[in-house]
C-alpha cells in the first residue's frame, strides 16, 4: 500500500513540477504545438518532393520482399533503432541512476520504509512519465510517415507499424529498464561488483517477443507475413546477407548483443555512481590526477581553459563511459547498413536513404552531448560568470567541445560510410552534409542546453527541449542534406550548391551560438 | 582609469523574477577600502543583491559601477577586480582541489610564479594542505568553503563580494578568515558581504546595512545603528527593533 502513497506523491511532485515550469514559460504550450505543426509539414513537403523525383514503389509495398524496401522505410529503421537506443541510453545512463540519488532519498530512508517500496513507487514514476513522453515522440515521428504510408499504401500496415512501435519500446525498453534497475539495486546492495550476473535478464524480454508480435497480430487482424516484414523492416532488416536465411535468429543475436552491452554497461554505472567516493575510486583516468593541462602549449586563454575543463570534467564523468555506449549502437548500425548498400544479392539503396538515415542519425547522436555541456553547468555555472571572460567565448569554448565529442565518436563511421559510397556525387553530398550537419546540430543542442535547463539536474530532459531540437532540425537542417540530392547528376550545380549549404549551415550555427549566449546571460535561475 | 572613492556603487536597482519585485529602487555606495556587511531577513534580497553586483544576473533596472566603471559597459574587464563566494558554493565535483586552482588561475591569467607563492601562502592559511589531491566533489561543506575561500584570495581581488562566507566554517576557521579579511581591507580591499552572524559584522564591518523586502532600511556604522534603534547593548537587538521583531 505504502507503494501507491510513494508513487502518488511522486507522481504529484512530477506534475508540480511541469506546473511549475509552465508557469515560468507560459508559451511552452503554444511553442510545442507550433513545433509540431512545423514537423509535420515538413515531413509531408519532403515526401511531396521525393515522389516528384523518384520512383518509389510503395503501391505494392504488402507484397514485396525485404530487398525491395522503399528508402523511407530505411528512415523508419533508423528512427527506431535511434528511438530504442537513446531510450535505453537515458533509462540505463541518467534518468533511473538520478531518479535514486535525488535529496529526497535521505528523507525517505529516514522514514519507516523498505527499500524496495521505494525503489518501486520511482520505477513506476519513471515508468509512466517515460511512457507518456514516448508516445508523445513517437505521434510527432509517425504522423508525418503515416500520412504518407496513407496516400500510398496499405492503412493496416502503416497502424500496425504504429502499435508495433509503442509496444516494442514499452515491451524490451521499459519493461527492461525496470527489471535491470531492480536487478542492479540487488546488486549494489550485495555489494556485488559483476555485472555479468545480470546478463541473463537481457534474454528475459526475448522470451515474449514472439508472444508480444501474435498478440499485436491477433488484435489487429493482419497477416503475420505483414507482421514479420514490419519487423525486419522496423528493426533489424539489414541483418548481414548470411543471416537472412534465419532471420529469427538473426534478430535474437541482435537483440542479445545489444542487450548485453546495454545491460553490463548499466550495472556497471550503478555500481559506480551510487557513492561519490565510488565514482572518485572508480575513476578511470586516475593517472592523469593533478596533471591536467588548461593550455595548449604556450597559448593561454580562458577560452581554451574552459575547453579544457569541459573536456577533463565531461570525460572524468561518471556517465563517460556511455559515449562507448553511444558509439557502439551507431557502429553497429552502419555496420547493418553498409551489409545492404554493398550487397548486390539484397538489392542497392538509393544514395538519398542512406544519406538522409544517416543525418538523421547524426543529428541525434550529436544533440544529447552538445545539450549536456550546459546542463552539467547549471549549479557551478557562477564560476564562468564571475570570470572575466565574455558569455560569448564562454559558449564559444563548449562549442568546440561538444564539435570535437562528436567528430570523435562520428567520425570513423562518417569515413566508412564515404569510402563506401557508390559515386563521387554522393561522397560531395556526405562529407559536405555532414560537416555542416555537425556544426548546425552542435549549435542547436548548445542553444537548447543554454535555454531550457532543468529546475535541478534530477529532472529529466524537457520535453520542450526534445520539440525544439525535432522542429529545429526538420525545419532549418533539412535543405543542407535535400537541396544538394535535388542536383544528384548535376555536377557543376552538385559543388555550388553544397557550397551554399555548408555557408547556410555556418550562418545558422552562429546564429544559434548568438542566441544561446543571450539567454545564457539572461538567465536568472542560476 | 576613472577613479572614484567608491569600490561599489548601486543606482536605482529594481529586479523581477517574473513578475515577483525583489528589490526597489535600491542604492548603495562602498567605499574602497571598508569591510561592508548586509544583513537582513531571509529572502530580503540580500543574495539577488550580490548576484547582481558580481555580474551573474542582470537587474531588471539600474545601475552598477565598480571602481568607476559600468558592470554592463565593461563586464570582461570590471569582473578582474571582483571575487565572488556563493550562498550556496558548488564547484566541479571531479576536479582536485589543485586542478580547480589552476583552472581559475588560467582563467584569471595570474602568471606561474605568483600563483604557486599565494597558493602555498592560502592554502596554509586555509588548513587546506594535504587535501590537494582530494576531489572537489568529496570535500565536506567545510573544507569545500575553504578551498572556494583560497580560489578568491590567491587572485586578490580588489573586491570581496561574500554571501554567507561562514557556512560550514569551523570557529578556526572563521578566526582564520576573519584575519584574512581584516588584513586585505587594510592594505585597500573592499568587502561586501551578506551573513545572519550579527556578532561578526559587529566586530568586523565599518559599515552595516539592512535590508528588507528588497529595499534598504538604514545604513550606517553598528553605533549608529544602535543608536537609532534606541538600543546601547548589542547590534542584534537594534537589528530585531529595527525589522519589528522585537520580542
Amino acid at each position: 500500500m505504502k507503494i501507491f502513497v510513494l508513487t502518488r506523491l511522486e507522481l504529484r511532485l512530477a506534475w508540480n513540477s511541469f506546473k511549475l515550469r509552465l508557469k515560468s514559460r507560459p508559451n511552452i504550450l503554444l511553442y510545442v504545438l507550433i513545433l509540431i505543426l512545423c514537423v509535420v509539414i515538413n515531413f509531408i513537403l519532403h515526401t511531396f518532393l521525393n515522389l516528384s523525383s523518384r520512383d518509389v514503389r510503395l503501391q505494392t509495398f504488402s507484397s514485396v520482399g525485404v530487398e525491395e524496401v522503399s528508402p523511407y522505410l530505411m528512415i523508419f529503421a533508423s528512427l527506431t533503432i535511434l528511438l530504442v537506443s537513446s531510450s535505453a541510453k537515458g533509462f540505463y545512463g541518467k534518468l533511473s541512476t538520478l531518479e535514486f540519488r535525488g535529496p529526497d532519498l535521505e528523507i525517505l530512508r529516514s522514514a519507516p520504509l523498505e527499500p524496495y517500496q521505494v525503489f518501486m513507487a520511482k520505477s513506476l514514476k519513471v515508468f509512466i512519465k517515460r511512457s507518456l513522453l514516448t508516445f508523445i515522440a513517437e505521434l510527432t515521428f509517425l504522423t508525418p510517415i503515416m500520412t504518407f504510408f496513407r496516400m500510398t499504401a496499405d492503412r493496416g500496415i502503416v497502424f500496425l507499424s504504429a502499435i508495433l512501435l509503442y509496444s516494442c519500446f514499452l515491451y524490451f525498453v521499459e519493461a527492461f529498464t525496470f527489471l535491470a534497475s531492480r536487478l542492479a539495486v540487488n546488486l549494489m546492495r550485495q555489494r556485488t561488483r559483476t555485472p555479468l550476473l545480470v546478463l541473463p535478464l537481457a534474454t528475459f524480454p526475448l522470451f515474449f517477443y514472439e508472444e508480444t508480435l501474435n498478440l499485436v497480430n491477433y488484435l489487429v487482424f493482419l497477416p503475420s507475413t505483414a507482421i514479420s516484414k514490419i519487423v525486419y523492416f522496423s528493426l533489424f532488416h539489414s541483418v548481414p546477407t548470411s543471416t537472412v536465411t534465419y532471420p529469427m535468429l538473426s534478430l535474437l543475436t541482435l537483440f542479445f548483443g545489444l542487450s548485453m552491452l546495454v545491460i553490463a554497461l548499466s550495472a556497471l554505472y550503478y555500481e559506480k555512481v551510487e557513492t561519490f567516493e565510488e565514482l572518485v575510486k572508480a575513476d578511470w583516468l586516475k593517472f592523469l590526477k593533478n596533471k591536467l593541462k588548461w593550455s595548449f602549449g604556450s597559448r593561454h586563454s580562458p577560452v581554451i581553459a574552459v575547453f579544457l575543463k569541459e573536456f577533463w570534467t565531461n570525460l572524468r564523468a561518471s556517465d563517460a563511459p556511455l559515449i562507448v555506449l553511444d558509439y557502439a549502437i551507431l557502429l553497429f548500425i552502419y555496420v547493418l547498413n553498409l551489409n545492404i548498400v554493398a550487397s548486390d544479392s539484397t538489392g542497392r539503396f538509393t544514395a538519398s536513404s542512406l544519406i538522409l538515415a544517416f543525418s538523421i542519425l547524426l543529428f541525434s547522436f550529436i544533440f544529447q552531448p552538445s545539450v549536456d555541456v550546459f546542463l552539467a553547468e547549471r549549479e557551478k555555472s557562477w564560476i564562468l560568470k564571475v570570470a572575466p571572460v565574455s558569455i560569448q567565448n564562454v559558449v564559444l569554448a563548449k562549442y568546440f567541445y561538444s564539435l570535437i565529442l562528436s567528430l570523435m565518436t562520428l567520425l570513423p563511421p562518417f569515413v566508412g560510410i564515404a569510402f563506401l559510397a557508390p559515386s563521387p556525387a554522393e561522397r560531395l553530398i556526405l562529407s559536405v552534409s555532414s560537416v555542416s550537419l555537425l556544426l548546425v546540430t552542435n549549435a542547436t543542442g548548445i542553444y537548447i542546453g543554454a535555454h531550457y535547463t532543468p529546475g535541478s539536474l534530477r529532472e529529466e530532459f524537457p520535453v520542450t527541449g526534445i520539440f525544439a531540437y525535432m522542429g529545429l532540425i526538420s525545419i532549418l537542417a533539412s535543405p543542407i542534406v535535400l537541396i544538394p540530392l535535388l542536383f544528384l547528376s548535376r555536377p557543376i550545380a552538385l559543388v555550388l550548391v553544397s557550397g551554399f549549404a555548408l555557408d547556410y549551415a555556418i550562418v545558422l550555427s552562429h546564429h544559434f551560438l548568438e542566441g544561446a549566449a543571450k539567454s545564457f546571460s539572461e538567465r536568472d535561475d542560476l | 582609469m576613472p577613479s572614484s572613492r567608491y569600490a561599489i556603487e548601486v543606482s536605482g536597482l529594481t529586479k523581477f523574477y517574473g513578475k515577483n519585485q525583489v528589490l526597489w529602487d535600491l542604492n548603495l555606495q562602498v567605499e574602497q577600502g571598508t569591510i561592508f556587511g548586509i544583513v537582513g531577513p531571509n529572502g530580503a534580497g540580500k543574495t539577488t543583491l550580490l548576484k547582481i553586483v558580481a555580474g551573474i544576473i542582470r537587474p531588471t533596472t539600474g545601475k552598477v559601477t565598480i571602481m568607476g566603471r559600468s558592470l554592463s559597459a565593461e563586464p570582461e574587464d570590471v569582473k578582474t577586480f571582483i571575487g565572488y563566494l556563493p550562498e550556496k558554493p558548488r564547484a566541479y565535483d571531479v576536479l582536485t582541489v589543485k586542478e580547480f586552482l589552476e583552472f581559475i588561475k588560467e582563467l584569471y591569467s595570474i602568471p606561474d610564479a605568483v600563483f604557486i607563492e599565494r597558493v602555498e601562502e592560502y592554502s596554509k592559511a586555509f588548513g587546506l594542505g594535504g587535501y590537494d589531491l582530494s576531489f572537489m566533489g568529496s570535500l565536506s561543506k567545510g573544507l569545500l568553503q575553504r578551498a572556494l575561500l583560497a580560489a578568491i584570495f590567491v587572485r586578490e581581488p580588489r573586491i570581496y563580494l561574500l554571501d554567507e562566507p561562514f557556512s560550514g566554517l569551523d570557529p578556526s576557521g572563521i578566526w582564520q578568515f576573519r584575519r584574512t579579511l581584516q588584513e586585505k581591507a587594510k592594505v585597500g580591499a573592499t568587502v561586501l558581504m551578506a551573513t545572519h552572524i550579527l556578532d561578526f559584522v559587529e566586530k568586523v564591518c565599518d559599515r552595516i546595512a539592512i535590508i528588507d523586502q528588497g529595499k534598504i532600511l538604514i545604513e550606517g556604522t553598528s553605533q549608529q545603528l544602535r543608536e537609532a534603534a534606541g538600543v546601547q547593548s548589542s547590534l542584534e537587538e537594534a537589528y530585531l527593533k529595527l525589522l519589528g521583531e522585537e520580542s
